[in-house]
């Protein structure tokens, strides 16, 4: 691959492609040619779509000589995690060893979308089983083997949309869609450097995703600046008939938005001991994050209204995956998934009572209108994406225990409301760390505005891993 | 057909009962291991003994939800947050 493709944001290589210095197909052949090489090295692909990406970049190629305009997206390749639906032949596993070669017959409406603002989808990436639905405790959790991460492979990337992150932050795409039903797309966002947006419920079609959980599952890109999320999502939002659950107004990416344009600094919230338990290195960086942004923001510790956030979510999450696994489990299909404890994990969530579920719906209602209530005052809230950086990749990163959890992760996912992570800084082993700026319902502008900001002040984003930096390197 | 009816659980908690009343964490103890009886006659033999175990521990662990759930109290005009929309095709 040329070095001047390398790491360059969308809004780089687009312009570089609108001046004529390169043309989509030679920027799809570099990447497809990068992924083939390197993809296998962080177990971070499924399935090479190079003829189809080099069909739609000869398109444009014949477009751009015809004169016909087109957006920013024109030419720039890309990795679809593999629970998105791809038709012609090419498979979609879900990550997982029994439907390694199952295939659909129509696309995903993300996948529609991306390809018709001359997006070419260059691979099906790497995910956990399942989108990590049957409870994996350890990275070993994929028909791809353990994903591991480009900062250092002995690391995980975090998931479950692991390929999704090791292939952006490894320069093999210059941007991928992943989901997030609790996570998905925000962890391996702070495990593996980079910026991930995580949108509001509702605001991308999920028609022809995988479905984990209904009410939670959201789709969005990781990329490697908060820009570049917000031309992604505005390609891919909006409503669309074969989801009724979007919403119904169309998102416009406001890439002007900040302080000058407000009128005023922004207003953060932090949730009281939202560091509790953090890594030395998480919390000095989440500090320094703060702050870095001190003259466009001012912070404010926040008080959340005290209601049982994770038993809430989990509960819907656990009841609405059994029911949508539910055949799969009924015919031992979980008996051949790749992680052990995949095996068993998801039968416990048949045993949680009809009561209980529609009870974590009603409450569902309380903590939407009590955590909105408390956010009016903010334009966001601030918290660190993960409270540790990547852990090994041989070792279970979940493990019992006694703290309140993941709070801020359930109110988010909970209340559906969107998140932009961008990275902070690194720990004393290089890993990267995260912030997250979490927004009201349909405010994706303010957190995007915020990831901006805080990246116009940081270059964080700009570093890459050592071995990785140079195309010589393959 | 011929309906022949089967027990739904075979264990031996159901004696353990023995007519006395049970309150609190007992209760809520009883509650989880019937559930987990009910997962064990679905899915039993889908699942080796250690595998079952591990079910139990986490039926067993759904607890801590369960009573943080029903903790707080609910009036009649709470709904759930979702939205029923009855449906027409033309």
């Amino acid at each position: 691959m040329p070095d001047e493709l390398l790491f360059k944001s969308i809004r780089e290589l687009a312009n570089m492609i609108r001046d004529g210095q390169v043309s989509p197909v030679e920027v799809t052949e570099s990447f497809v040619a990068r992924l083939d090489e390197l993809g296998p090295s962080y177990n971070s692909v499924v399935t090479l779509t190079g003829e189809r990406a080099l069909e739609t970049a000869r398109q444009l190629e014949s477009e751009i000589a015809a004169g016909v305009d087109g957006g920013i997206l024109r030419g720039i390749p890309w990795g679809a995690k593999d629970l998105l639906a791809t038709s012609g032949g090419i498979p979609t596993s879900w990550g997982a060893e029994p439907l390694r070669d199952q295939t659909f017959d129509q696309d995903a409406t993300v996948v529609t979308r991306l390809e018709a603002a001359g997006a070419p989808l260059a691979a099906k990436v790497a995910m956990i089983e399942l989108a990590g639905g049957m409870g994996y405790h350890q990275p070993n959790a994929s028909l791809t083997g353990p994903p591991r991460n480009p900062w250092d492979r002995d690391r995980w990337t975090g998931g479950s949309s692991s390929g999704s992150g090791a292939t952006v932050a490894a320069g093999l795409v210059p941007f991928a869609i992943g989901s997030e039903t609790w996570g998905s797309i925000l962890s391996p966002s702070n495990n593996c450097g980079l910026s991930g947006l995580r949108p509001t419920y509702g605001r991308v079609s999920r028609a022809g995703a995988m479905a984990l959980c209904w009410t939670l599952d959201k789709l969005g890109p990781l990329c490697l600046t908060a820009d570049d999320c917000g031309i992604v999502l505005e390609a891919i939002a909006g409503p669309d008939p074969n989801d009724p659950t979007t919403y119904d107004q169309e998102y416009s990416y406001d890439a002007s938005l900040n302080t000058r344009a407000l009128g005023r600094k922004f207003k953060l919230g932090v949730p009281k001991d939202v560091t509790e338990g953090a890594q030395d290195a998480v919390k000095a960086n989440f500090e320094a994050a703060l702050d870095a942004l001190s003259d466009v923001a001012d912070v404010e510790e926040v008080s959340l209204p005290d209601l049982p956030y994770v038993p809430i979510v989990r509960t819907i999450l656990m009841v609405e995956a059994a029911s949508a696994f539910e055949d799969f489990l009924g015919a031992g299909g979980p008996q051949k998934l790749t992680a052990p404890e995949d095996h068993y994990g998801p039968y416990a969530r048949t045993a949680i009572l009809a009561t209980d579920y529609v009870r974590a719906l009603r409450l569902r209602g309380v903590m939407a209108r009590q955590v909105d209530e408390v956010m009016s005052g903010y334009d966001a809230f601030a918290a660190p994406t993960s409270l540790t950086t990547a852990t090994p990749i041989d070792e279970q990163f979940r493990r019992n225990t006694s703290g309140p959890g993941d709070v801020v992760g359930a109110i988010g996912n909970g209340c559906g409301l969107p998140s932009q992570s961008v990275p902070s800084g690194f720990d004393s082993d290089g890993m990267p760390t995260g912030i997250q700026f979490m927004a009201r319902a349909y405010d994706e502008n303010i957190c995007i505005a915020l990831g901006r900001a805080y990246q116009e002040r940081t270059d964080w984003h700009k570093q890459h891993p050592a071995d990785l930096v140079t195309a010589g390197s393959e | 057909m011929e309906y022949s009816r089967k027990p739904v659980f075979n264990v031996v908690i159901l004696p353990q009962l023995g007519g006395a009343r049970l309150d609190g964490d007992n209760k809520i103890s009883l509650e989880q291991e019937l559930l987990f009886a009910v997962v064990k006659e679905r899915y039993g033999s889908l699942l080796s003994d250690e595998q079952l175990d591990e079910v139990r521990q986490s039926v067993l662990g759904l607890r801590g939800f369960t009573q943080a759930l029903r903790s707080i109290p609910l009036t009649n005009d709470i709904e759930p947050f979702s939205t029923f929309r009855p449906y027409r095709g033309d």
